[in-house]
């Protein structure tokens, strides 16, 4: 039995609110007891009574909230707590420093806040574009965060965006930087001379991340939602963005950041491309991307590809992509993992928090363990034995927080691909940045020790490869973050496509370790 | 800087008084809520502003308009229309009368507290102790059991803190606040200090000396039976389950003082 | 489609955002010093996203 405490100092929130709490505390999987209750010293007798009397209750004050749950297991406590805690961050009244009481509409917002210029919406998608759409009219740039919104609302949201000279960042925008500010989730980057045009959150997160790590810094990052691109939509938003980085004076390079578009689409965005005379690096993520150049445009197929490629145009140097930035490394660690791999096993098992990762871990892993042996949730042909599986898509998220926020469905994840005795490698996306977790990496670590210990009971060795998208200066520290996964028995690389290619070494065919690794690469 | 003059459309006389002097509040909320904003003031005294309607504690104050922007700089309050309302329970001329109207009022309300804290064994041993010292008006014990009811149980107000509050209305109204004065004032006060939240303790303070929000007051004070249970109705409304605490202590003390000789 | 090209440089200014949703996004800009308010925001039209829809696309366009 486990019990975990946490503590709220000097918590103010309304009875309704604590009931509400201690309400959805009881409901929790596997939790036997629990207390939600003001630290006075006859509550701390009452929690003595009901064996419920921690170190770090015993520790409160009268106006500290603890909350206290008894569970089965040190995961199930975990998530009671994560469940409290983003319930207690949803109805906690915020205070300003002069203490105003906050608006509750839109309109009251713009005429309070002089000057606002960009509404920031995750509403639920059904509300959102209502919205989006009061934004807009009222002369505000609008990143919406907010996923299920339907397409025709799109349509007309980036219709009226574009009459008005507008951003409509999204739908489904997770990621965006503008004038140096961080919106939604991201990284810590340095301000420079990239600016960048995106269809995916974490797509985004990933090419900044690895620019930041070659010393190149972001002018300007534009979500323009995944479906942009699409025929229906005719890429409104994708070619605004464009025109407006090839005006601005500190943008020197562009990058494009998305799916391949609709051919139609495609040449609009090429030529627009081409018609802004700035060095453009342009990654389309799908299966028939023929990587090139052609005048200003470097084609990609990665998302590392394009941060290097970029890095590349940026200091005039030949730049040709490869699998591995240290191969010499790389192949000593194939070489131990291989050799420690149970009979029979192996299958990878691809358990991601951001989805375009998923995907491009896919799209590696594809050709070099067979297009037809890669299955999960992305839509690909395989029905496995390998899966790559996005936790952060609908399916998953109905009634939970995102992989991104709470790590307790990765980590049950962890645990039933660890059951399996087939499992030779697990491949994870660990993502840092503002509005992700406080510790990814500590919240998924004692199940990866777990599951290695597992495996190794049963005679065999499960390899852990991850790849942490942050940078140094994120509140997680990339640094820490890393170690924290190397001390768990995780083997860290610096991208996800080289986790990945990793990934099919170790569990693949003889062959595809020679092809990645030993042609000097 | 230019402040804002927030109008207010009633707070306790008593309040009203003290505020004469001084219009000010503090700048930094001490906490705030969807229809509520407290404010500790520089000699630790609690302020409530909500929205009209009754006053929720006896040191609450009803603003004109709930919309009202609190922002802009210092906050200072516009007493000229307010409505001084005299939130004191005050010792009933004929307690017979009192009885029965308090006890028609509180006929209709649930008969057992709410919050689950108020149920558990370490409650219940002070309950019952509170109830043998009211019967027996035995202060020392009444100071004990009432201790180990002040903080105790589920609430941002504790549930204790708001069946005593209860009972305390029930004995400023029958049994001449007994034994709500002197020593025993300053040792309910003391102790509330450090052993609830800063709220329940304002409660507490006030309620040792008579004052009540509106709703419990108008229930003590009340001339008509339909006038109690209205009251009753509002009381049992307010918090998550404040009012229906509130409203065990009152019956509890009703019941404790009909178990004496008058 | 109106003209792009000034748009970073009107936002280049400051940026002063709305919040509508995820708390945590107004308490990352407001850490990083950047001008944001929070919406309490409730549904409108009574919770009925079909009316919301409504009400947003009947509102009165004067002036934009």
């Amino acid at each position: 039995m486990i019990t975990r405490t946490t503590l709220k100092r000097s918590f103010y929130q309304d009875s309704v609110a604590l009931m509400g709490l201690a309400r959805e505390l009881r409901t929790g999987a596997g939790v036997r007891e629990t207390a939600a209750l003001m630290g006075t010293p006859a509550n701390q007798a009452l929690m003595a009574d009901a064996g419920l009397l921690t170190e770090e209750a015993r520790a409160a004050g009268p106006n500290d909230l603890v909350i206290v749950v008894q569970t089965d297991s040190a995961a199930e406590a975990e998530a009671a707590l994560a469940r409290a805690e983003s319930l207690l961050t949803a109805r906690r009244a915020r205070v300003e420093a002069s203490g105003r009481r906050l608006p509750r509409t839109l309109d009251s917002a713009v005429r309070r806040l002089e000057g606002a210029n960009l509404a920031l919406i995750s509403l639920p998608g059904v509300f959102a574009a209502a919205e989006a759409r009061k934004a807009l009219r009222r002369g505000l740039h609008v990143m919406l965060f907010s996923d299920n919104v339907a397409l025709e609302d799109e349509i007309a949201l980036k219709r009226l965006a574009a009459e008005r000279g507008l951003l409509l960042m999204g739908p489904d925008c997770g990621t965006a930087y503008l004038g140096g500010v961080p919106l939604g989730f991201a990284n810590v980057v340095p301000r420079g001379r990239i600016g960048l045009v995106a269809a995916s959150g974490t797509g985004l997160q990933q090419v900044m991340t690895l620019l930041a790590a070659a010393g190149e810094g972001v002018s300007q990052a534009v979500g323009v939602g995944g479906r942009d691109m699409s025929e229906r939509v005719g890429a409104p938003m994708t070619l605004a963005a464009l025109e407006a980085l090839g005006a601005d004076p500190a943008t020197e390079l562009i990058v494009v950041v998305g799916k391949p578009p609709a051919p139609a689409v495609r040449a609009k965005v090429e030529a627009r491309l081409h018609a802004l005379g700035k060095p453009a690096v342009v990654a389309m993520l799908g299966r028939e991307v023929t990587a090139g150049r052609s005048g200003p445009l470097t084609t990609v197929a990665t998302l590392e590809d394009a941060a290097a490629a970029t890095v590349a145009r940026r200091r005039g140097r030949a730049w040709e992509p490869r699998a591995f930035s240290d191969a010499a490394a790389a192949r000593q660690r194939v070489k131990e993992f291989r050799a420690a791999r149970g009979t029979g096993a192996a299958v990878v098992r691809g358990l991601f928090a951001g989805g375009t990762l998923a995907y491009e871990a896919l799209l590696i892993l594809e050709p070099l363990l067979g297009v037809d042996s890669v299955g999960g949730n992305l839509g690909g042909h395989g029905g496995g034995p390998h899966r790559v599986l996005d936790l952060g898509a609908d399916e998953y998220t109905v009634g939970r927080a995102h992989p991104m926020l709470d790590a307790a469905l990765r980590v049950e994840e962890i645990q039933r691909a660890a059951k399996e005795p087939d499992t030779a490698v697990l491949l994870l996306d660990v993502v840092l940045g503002h509005g992700a977790a406080v510790d990814p990496a500590g919240d998924i670590a004692p199940a990866l020790e777990a599951a290695r210990r597992h495996a190794q009971a049963h005679g065999r060795g499960l390899a852990v490869v991850a790849s942490v998208v942050g940078t140094t200066a994120d509140p997680q520290g990339l640094a820490a973050q890393t170690a924290r996964l190397e001390a768990a028995g995780a083997w860290v690389l610096p991208s996800n496509a080289q986790a990945a290619r990793a990934a099919a070494c170790i569990a693949g065919e003889p062959r595809v370790a020679e092809a990645l690794l030993d042609g000097g690469a | 800087m230019i402040g804002t003059r927030l109008r207010v459309r009633a707070l306790g006389a008593q309040l009203a008084a003290r505020l004469e002097t001084d219009h000010s509040l503090p700048d930094r909320p001490h906490s705030v809520f969807e229809h509520a904003v407290n404010f500790e003031t520089a000699d630790g005294a609690l302020l409530t502003l909500h929205g009209p309607g009754p006053l929720a504690a006896p040191f609450a104050i009803a603003l004109e308009s709930w919309e009202a922007d609190l922002a802009g700089g210092p906050l200072t309050l516009d007493l000229g229309g307010a409505a001084r309302v005299d939130l004191a329970v005050r010792p009933a001329r004929n307690g017979v009368t009192a009885r029965v109207l308090l006890a028609a009022g509180l006929a209709d309300t649930r008969p057992e507290p709410c919050a689950a804290g108020l149920e558990s064994p370490r409650a219940r041993a002070a309950r019952a102790a509170l109830s043998r010292a009211i019967g027996a008006r035995d202060a020392a014990d009444f100071i004990d059991a009432a201790c180990g009811l002040i903080g105790l149980g589920e609430g941002l107000t504790p549930a204790g803190d708001d069946y005593l509050v209860g009972v305390l209305a029930i004995l400023h109204r029958l049994a001449d606040g007994w034994p709500a004065a002197g020593a025993v004032a300053r040792a309910l006060t003391a102790h509330a200090v450090d052993a609830t939240t800063t709220v329940g303790a304002a409660f507490l303070r006030h309620a040792v000396a008579g004052q009540f929000s509106e709703p419990l007051r108008d229930l003590a004070m009340a001339k008509s039976p339909s006038a109690a249970r209205a009251a009753a109705a509002a009381l049992a409304r307010m918090g998550a389950t404040s009012g229906a605490d509130t409203l065990a202590g009152m019956r509890a003390a009703l019941a404790a003082l009909e178990a004496t000789p008058a | 489609m109106a003209d792009y090209r000034d748009l970073f440089r009107h936002l280049g200014g400051e940026l002063r955002v709305i919040n509508l949703g995820l708390e945590s996004f107004a308490e990352t800009l407001e850490g990083l010093g950047v001008p944001v308010l929070h919406v309490q925001w409730t549904p409108p039209a009574e919770g009925d996203p079909g009316r919301a829809r409504l009400l947003s696309l009947l509102e009165d366009e004067d002036g934009a």
